[in-house]
């Protein structure tokens, strides 16, 4: 029988989704700014002042959700160090580089207390923790090179601060190749799409 | 369910961070909001084809005439109004004179082929009527009325003696081809006054068919019909012309399109206060073709041995023609004194005809650039008046060459006493440019005038030096409450 | 070499002098000077001896002529270092005239005094205070009386376009009719004005004030200012000019805004003791005064007014570095926070360019590119490469396509570095390690020059087409035998260790400075991999005898990029800005970041492309599920 569980609240969802776009937009207007020959979109200017604009956008967001799982208690699910964690991880690898091919099922079964893997979690707590800290500072320190150029000096200036923004980048945009895709491997291809949008995963239940 | 209105959401989301990007964008980079000149641009009426409303030929002008106003019977009585008509303007006072007069084409006198009176039918060659051959002419006549040298679009409409259709004009196709006038229903006139191509304006000669955009930016450029720029209420076409109007009312300007501060730069915009557009944007007048600057009736009737006609003619005197002049610069409030027929002068200075009203101390005046057109011209060495000679038709000077006669003969027609003593007097008229207007590009700079060697007499125009260096009028305390003389 | 120095004078003057009076149409306004009698050396009226002109008895009676003369780095071309360190590489003057013997001094003074304004170390000279102070000075037939040897006559030489004078023969007479009874000229006849614009122009660069007349103009060493960097400072629109500029028709600005808008030279090139101009220095003001309205009364002032004069900092000709930095810079008239709305990061922007780097966004004519002195040409000058014209830069139909500025880091005084647009170039010459200097010019002329072609001995070495004279590759010195012979022929000349020496010299671009609405607004200029600093700037179209320069040496302009010769052999100059800490963004030249990103998430995709579709063929293929879902069904 069908069962819808509820694993994603409102917050989340458009905390996600917010983020997500936001990124995206970054991530566009960024490469515009950075190589302004290899992208004509928004033209070189509105390119920087879209991107500080949704960098803004993005700011908040973070510490919007920041809040919300930390009030939550939410946070709980992205902390690794549960028994066995490691073991776990490597089971998770192997599902991903064979076990999917064979038609197995997800070492963890997920419920809306427990969702993340422990891959996920380590990649989330890089992504969340560090990358996006790093891209941050990175970014609002190029921005307040104008306002503060003491301090960006101190740091090493713009040419210690542009090539790490810059690889930092390169990092999200791998991430979110992957992130993509990895959705695709829940009970059907499209399943946690639909989740995320809707907060629903339907499932079989034995009853 | 919720998917719905959530990708609602977040669309709204979105909408909000581009909109404040885009406002921040525009914020930064917009300057100050400058209205767009194109918005004041009048709509053209829509054309109505009239081939179909006329088939047999018409036997003369008039009966076209009566054709159109089988329709436009209103539009008529409009043009009866009308300067074109008229040949004189409403009732003004003219400063130095009592009272009131209609003044014009009609009465005035110029120094060019002097006057209309007694000399009518050349004239009345470019009058928007059929038929003014004397001073009998009814102006009250509607079927007289020419709506062709107007509105002719077939281009082989031509006027001649006393205004009527020439010769072999088919008026047929010409009545079929009626429309919104172009630049040769003005310019066939306008462009010829004086008796030639470019005699008399300085701005307005046959160049202003097709010039190029260093010519005139508005006709070359930005592809403007006379009367994008004169429109027109009820067939009274706005715009004034200081050799026949004193005041300034139904004038247009070029602040009826464009800003008053249309620079970026603001030291510009401070000069618009004090100068006319037109004397930065004027460079030059006469642009392609010589105009004639000067004209002595004093040498008429010699035979000599010149056939240039730009040079000397037996009939009318010595000339001098002039290109790429650099205008002159008086002030200007926009009214004008002027000399009438019967007034007396003092012959031992030039006359000045129409002199342009208003000084540095007249807050309403701004400096603008003229044509001067100077020359001698008969006056009355008792009565101390400017004469009026026939020179056209029987008896006429152009024929004669008899002076004497040319003034008995004029004077019942017009009214001045011709004591029988003549001698030639310098006189001077003033014509303001608005034509021939120079792109930006070659507008003038600032060494232009302000320079050394620069075109502006600064004592002769009330200032007590270069107002770059000393501070413009209001500065240097020059700018009074009370208005000027 | 006198003869061929006249010729090459005659030459300059040729192009100059209708350049001059075009440029003297419109020249500042005449003074009210008082009628002054002219006295001659021993202070006597002229008139009463008939003998020439003394500026310094004549002026000084009324005008500190010692305290003008003493207050001048234009007569003492600075101090005795900075006498050293000049080197001209457009007319190979330098090194300190005041060493030279007497007769080398008379040498120096009849080859380069015509350029130098008398007085000081060139004690045969007077200082001549009408080169700027008149009207219409005469400098050619000044520099021809110098050049004659006829010192004492140059003042009154200069007077030549007056009434007042007359010559004859090489000597001038003075024309009594036109002074009074006590000695004194009209002082209409006499026309002295304040400097104008055009008096400057006379011998730092084209000037031309009468903006009415088209004027062409070829590069020459009497203007160097103008033949180093292509400033022209005039009025008028650079479309109605004669020179043939490519695209010209869309150019309506005028060369200079600031001459334009009636600015002259003095207007930011004051005396330094002007006390309507004068502000005490920012270094020894008290912080608790904004300006300092205490300064010398005017009637003082026209009594010992320094001629020190404000200027900048510039690379080259450091003399008179104590007024470096003195002039009126574009901030003290201009407030660009009130006007650069529009542009992002404008504080950024100020603090790491100046000025000029975007507001001369282009120059529209040619300028040097290189001066090669190790071989001349039949003339007895150099070699001199121009950049920004195609063709000979004196032929007027030559298209002159201009050239934008390299921006290059410049460190004045007590402030940070700031890009700030140059014209790089390059100078060759023979240094002779012995004497430790460079080889003078007569004996460059004696060992290659034998009249006005080339000495045999040199022909012999280089001449390989055996044309009898030498000409395109033959002149560049490229093979070791080249450079032996032509060092042979130094030695028996009297040089004795010829070497080839290379420097590079970075002139700024400072005038010719364009209105507000044509300065660069494009952020793609700099910010994008088209940017102007991925442009090679030639530097040599060849290095004569393989000898690189490496640096600009020590000036306040410093390279920001590198160096490197074409397989042309041709010099070419590569920026990079993050050399000078500066990092516009958009703008990098080593994108090592970006190559390893890019390679990361290429490999990603092949990675999600592999595994998905690894999947997606098992699940299409065989009975394998492709999720848990429809194994469990």
């Amino acid at each position: 029988m069908k069962k819808a569980v509820k694993f994603y609240s409102l917050h989340e969802r458009i905390w996600h989704w917010v983020q997500a776009l936001t990124v995206i937009v970054l991530l566009v207007t960024g490469i515009e700014v950075h190589a302004p020959g290899s992208v004509h979109i928004l033209g070189f200017e509105l390119a920087v002042v879209a991107h500080n604009v949704f960098a803004g956008l993005l700011l908040l967001n973070a510490l919007m959700g920041l809040f919300y799982f930390l009030t939550s208690g939410k946070m709980k699910q992205y902390v690794p160090g549960e028994s066995g964690f490691f073991i776990k991880a490597v089971r998770q690898a192997q599902y991903y580089m064979g076990g999917i091919f064979r038609g197995e099922p997800h070492p963890l079964d997920a419920t809306p207390e427990a969702r993340l893997n422990p891959l996920q979690k380590i990649t989330y707590l890089m992504i969340l923790n560090v990358l996006l800290p790093v891209q941050v500072v990175t970014g609002i320190l190029i921005w307040g090179a104008e306002r503060w150029p003491a301090l960006i000096a101190k740091v090493g200036g713009l040419a210690i601060l542009v090539p790490v923004h810059a690889m930092a980048s390169w990092l999200f945009l791998s991430f979110i190749i992957m992130h993509i895709y990895l959705t695709t491997t829940g009970h059907t291809p499209l399943a946690n799409l639909k989740a995320m949008v809707s907060g629903y995963h339907e499932e079989e239940t034995e009853v | 369910m919720k998917a719905k209105h959530y990708l609602l959401l977040l669309l709204i989301v979105f909408g909000v961070m581009t909109a404040t990007t885009a406002m921040v964008r525009y914020q930064s980079l917009g300057g100050p909001a400058r209205s767009d000149a194109w918005d004041h641009m009048p709509t053209p009426a829509a054309h109505v084809n009239h081939s179909k409303f006329f088939t047999d030929a018409f036997a003369d002008g008039p009966a076209v005439t009566v054709a159109c106003l089988e329709c436009h019977d209103e539009e008529a009585g409009d043009v009866m109004h009308t300067q074109h008509w008229q040949w004189t303007g409403e009732a003004v006072n003219i400063p130095g004179h009592e009272g009131t007069q209609k003044i014009g084409k009609k009465n005035l006198i110029n120094n060019f082929c002097i006057s209309v009176e007694s000399n009518w039918p050349k004239c009345t060659s470019c009058h928007a009527g059929y038929g003014w051959e004397d001073g009998s002419f009814d102006f009250n006549d509607s079927t007289r009325i020419d709506c062709l040298v107007c509105h002719d679009q077939s281009g082989q409409y031509i006027k001649g003696y006393a205004g009527n259709a020439a010769d072999g004009v088919d008026l047929l196709a010409a009545a079929k081809s009626v429309g919104r006038p172009n630049r040769t229903n003005c310019g066939i006139c306008h462009f010829n006054g004086g008796g030639g191509d470019a005699v008399k304006h300085g701005d307005l000669d046959q160049t202003m068919y097709f010039p190029t955009k260093d010519i005139d930016v508005h006709m070359g450029n930005d592809d403007f019909a006379c009367v994008d720029c004169h429109t027109s209420q009820d067939h009274e076409i706005l715009g004034r012309s200081m050799s026949v109007s004193v005041d300034d009312t139904a004038g247009i300007g070029c602040t009826d399109c464009h800003d008053q501060a249309a620079h970026e730069n603001d030291r510009l915009n401070a000069h618009t206060a004090t100068l006319a557009c037109q004397a930065c944007h004027i460079p030059e007048f006469a642009v392609r073709e010589a105009t004639k600057v000067d004209w002595r009736w004093s040498e008429a009737g010699q035979d000599l041995p010149i056939t240039d006609k730009h040079v000397y003619m037996k009939i009318k005197g010595r000339f001098k023609y002039e290109r790429e002049v650099t205008p002159e610069y008086h002030w200007y409030n926009g009214t004008a004194n002027r000399y009438l027929k019967g007034d007396t002068f003092d012959a031992s200075k030039p006359l000045k005809l129409n002199e342009p009203r208003g000084d540095i101390h007249d807050p309403t005046a701004k400096i603008w650039p003229f044509k001067v057109h100077r020359g001698n011209q008969p006056y009355d060495v008792v009565n101390k008046t400017i004469l009026v000679p026939k020179t056209v038709g029987k008896g006429g000077y152009w024929t004669e060459f008899d002076w004497d006669e040319a003034m008995r003969l004029a004077e019942p027609i017009t009214g001045l006493k011709f004591s029988g003593k003549m001698g030639f007097a310098d006189t001077e008229m003033y014509w303001p440019l608005s034509h021939m207007i120079a792109p930006k590009e070659r507008a003038l700079l600032c060494v232009d005038c302000h320079g050394e060697g620069g075109r502006m007499d600064w004592k002769e125009l009330g200032y007590d030096g270069d107002p770059a260096r000393r501070g413009g009028r209001k500065v240097q305390g020059l700018e009074a409450a009370q208005g000027g003389k | 070499m006198n003869f061929k120095w006249t010729l090459l004078a005659a030459l300059a003057v040729s192009v100059s002098t209708p350049l001059s009076l075009a440029s003297f149409a419109a020249s500042a306004g005449e003074l009210e000077h008082p009628a002054v009698p002219f006295l001659d050396a021993s202070g006597a009226k002229v008139t009463d001896s008939g003998a020439p002109l003394s500026t310094m008895k004549t002026c000084g009676a009324c005008h500190d002529t010692d305290y003008i003369a003493s207050h001048s780095y234009h007569v003492s071309l600075g101090s005795d270092a900075e006498r050293s360190a000049r080197f001209d590489a457009v007319t190979y003057d330098g090194g300190d005239p005041a060493k030279l013997d007497a007769a080398g001094l008379d040498a120096w003074i009849r080859e380069f005094g015509g350029r130098h304004v008398g007085g000081g170390f060139a004690t045969p000279t007077e200082m001549n205070c009408f080169l700027c102070h008149l009207a219409k000075p005469a400098v050619d037939e000044r520099a021809e009386a110098l050049q004659s040897g006829a010192f004492e006559f140059a003042p009154m030489a200069t007077l030549a376009a007056t009434d007042l004078v007359a010559k004859s023969g090489t000597s001038w007479q003075w024309n009594a009719s036109a002074f009074d009874a006590d000695g004194a000229p009209e002082p209409e006849a006499l026309g002295l004005t304040a400097p104008g614009s055009a008096n400057c122009g006379l011998c730092h660069g084209a000037v031309v004030m009468d903006h009415k007349q088209p004027f062409f103009l070829a590069p020459s060493a009497s203007q160097p200012e103008t033949a180093t960097t292509g400033a022209i400072f005039s009025p008028g629109r650079i479309r109605r000019s004669g020179m043939n500029v490519a695209g010209k028709d869309a150019l309506s600005r005028p060369w200079d805004v600031h001459a334009e808008r009636l600015l002259e030279c003095t207007s930011c090139h004051g005396s330094t003791n002007n006390p309507a101009m004068y502000n005490e220095a920012t270094s020894t003001r008290p912080g608790h005064l904004k300006s300092e309205a205490r300064r010398l009364d005017i009637s003082e002032f026209l009594r010992t007014p320094s001629h020190d004069f404000e200027k900048g900092h510039v690379a080259q000709a450091q003399i008179g570095a104590d007024t470096a930095g003195t002039m009126r810079s574009c901030e003290d008239c201009h407030d660009a926070t009130t006007t650069h709305d529009f542009l992002p990061y404008s504080a950024r922007h100020f603090e790491s360019m100046q000025c000029e780097a975007c507001h001369i966004p282009s120059v529209n004519a040619a300028a040097l590119e290189s001066a090669n002195w190790t071989m001349l040409g039949t003339d007895g000058e150099a070699l001199l490469s121009y950049r920004g014209v195609a063709g000979d830069p004196n032929d007027p139909r030559s298209l002159v396509t201009g050239y934008t500025p390299v921006l290059l880091p410049r460190t004045d005084p007590g402030k940070s570095a700031k890009l700030a647009p140059q014209n790089l170039t390059s100078v060759f010459y023979w240094f002779d390690e012995a004497r430790g200097e460079r080889v003078p010019l007569a004996t460059l002329r004696a060992a290659l020059l034998d009249g006005d072609h080339y000495a045999s001995a040199i022909l012999a070495g280089l001449d390989a087409n055996k044309s009898g004279t030498l000409e395109g590759e033959e002149l560049q010195l490229a093979s070791t035998d080249a450079v032996d012979a032509v060092k042979k022929a130094l030695v028996v000349a009297g040089a004795a260790q010829p070497v080839i020496k290379a420097e590079l010299k970075s002139y700024g671009v400072h005038h010719g400075v364009a209105p507000g609405n044509w300065a660069v607004r494009d952020c793609s200029v700099c910010h994008g991999e088209e940017a102007r600093f991925s442009a090679a700037v030639s530097l040599a179209p060849y290095l004569p005898g393989g000898v690189r320069p490496t640096d600009l040496g020590e000036t306040n302009v410093a390279l920001a990029g590198t160096l490197e010769v074409l397989p042309s052999g041709g010099l070419v100059y590569r920026s990079d800005p993050s050399q000078a800490g500066m990092n516009p963004l958009g703008f990098e030249p080593d994108r090592l970041v970006d190559r390893v990103g890019l390679w990361l998430a290429v490999l990603t995709i092949c990675g999600v492309l592999i595994h998905g579709g690894t999947r997606i063929f098992l699940s299409l293929n065989t009975q394998v599920p492709s999720s848990p879902k429809e194994a469990q069904a």
